[in-house]
């Protein structure tokens, strides 16, 4: 295609020198020298020509790698922001539930276990291994203002809350339970110095 | 009738002080007639003299629990003032005493206690009572 422009071009210059000058020669042999320089010109120009284009394409290609890579980066940080997102909803959507669900224990009979700041039971009934190590924790951090205590245990939380000290000895509540709890602790321990004095 | 080694004895010493978050200020295991077996706290005096009450302690409440209740004692536990607790247990024919220290998590102890604990056998523990009451009835003869 080039080429044909080049001889297209070339044909028509050399039309038009041999309209403006008379045929003698000279006339032709610099017309001939002059077609053969402007051949080589224009050749070089086309060679020139298709370098640039091939650079262009070369880089064009760069730029086109570049956004593919851009593209795969921001597909990647697009999910991991959506998964994030899903996490916080979820977890507001728990927080939520769980502040509409949340149930007031105020009986006695509600809760499984009453024990004391020395590991024992004085109401109810828990697994005992549980109950000894919890006292051991709640040991640690009764003085840093513990109100209640949560652990997850299973697919259910245990929760313990204080109850208040009597005779000497902190007691502590505990209630095992899939939803949230809160320990209404004067009825409880109102309930509890009738029940066991 | 199974007795253990010395070696074991050591390892269930271990295992209930190594358990006890620093609870256990002194453990002994010792024979029915007040020996020690192993135990764990020093001086080992001291060990000695809890092992030699612990075990005739241990019998007489046995004896005197199974006339009255016809039933076996499970553990005894002695309430100092100084808030620590002395806990004595049955282990085969022997008995384990643990001296807890101030304040201890009671709960924690006697669930140590428990796991290491076997009721007496029946007649070595009533040979083991007569024994105990006949060598009573000695000194006393002798007094």
């Amino acid at each position: 295609m080039i080429n044909l422009i080049a001889t297209l071009i070339l044909a028509i210059i050399v039309v038009k020198n041999m309209r403006r000058e008379k045929i003698n020669p000279d006339a032709i042999s610099r017309i001939s020298f002059q077609v053969k320089s402007l051949e080589d010109r224009i050749i070089n120009n086309i060679d020139i020509f298709r370098k640039t284009i091939e650079r262009v394409k070369d880089s064009n290609l760069n730029i086109l790698t570049a956004i593919e890579v851009k593209l795969k980066e921001m597909d990647r940080t697009a999910s991991s922001l959506s998964e994030k997102l899903d996490k916080r909803i979820s977890r507001i959507e728990s927080v939520l539930t769980n502040a509409i669900t949340v149930k007031v224990v105020d009986k006695l009979e509600e809760i499984d276990c009453v024990f004391r700041e020395d590991g024992l039971i004085v109401y109810g009934s828990y697994d005992k291994k549980f109950i000894v190590y919890a006292t051991q924790a709640l040991r640690v951090l009764e003085n840093m203002g513990l109100i209640k205590l949560e652990v997850n245990r299973g697919n259910s939380i245990v929760f313990i809350g204080v109850l208040g000290r009597i005779g000497g000895k902190m007691l502590y509540c505990l209630k095992e339970s899939s939803y949230p709890v809160r320990f209404n602790t004067e009825k409880i321990l109102k309930e509890l110095g009738e029940t066991i004095g | 009738m199974r007795q253990l080694a010395k070696k074991s004895y050591e390892d269930i010493i271990r295992k209930i002080v190594s358990k006890s978050f620093g609870q256990v200020e002194r453990c002994v295991i010792a024979s029915e007639d007040g020996l020690p077996l192993a135990s764990y706290g020093n001086p080992d005096e001291i060990n000695e003299i809890i092992a030699a009450i612990a075990a005739p302690l241990f019998a007489a409440t046995q004896d005197v629990i199974k006339n009255l209740e016809k039933t076996k004692v499970i553990k005894i536990d002695v309430e100092l003032t100084n808030t620590k607790h002395l806990i004595i247990a049955p282990m085969q024919n022997n008995i384990v005493a643990v001296l807890s220290s101030r304040n201890p998590n009671l709960g924690l102890i006697y669930y140590l206690v428990e796991e290491v604990a076997e009721p007496m056998p029946e007649e070595r523990g009533q040979k083991g009572l007569k024994g105990s009451s006949e060598k009573v009835m000695k000194e006393s003869e002798t007094h």
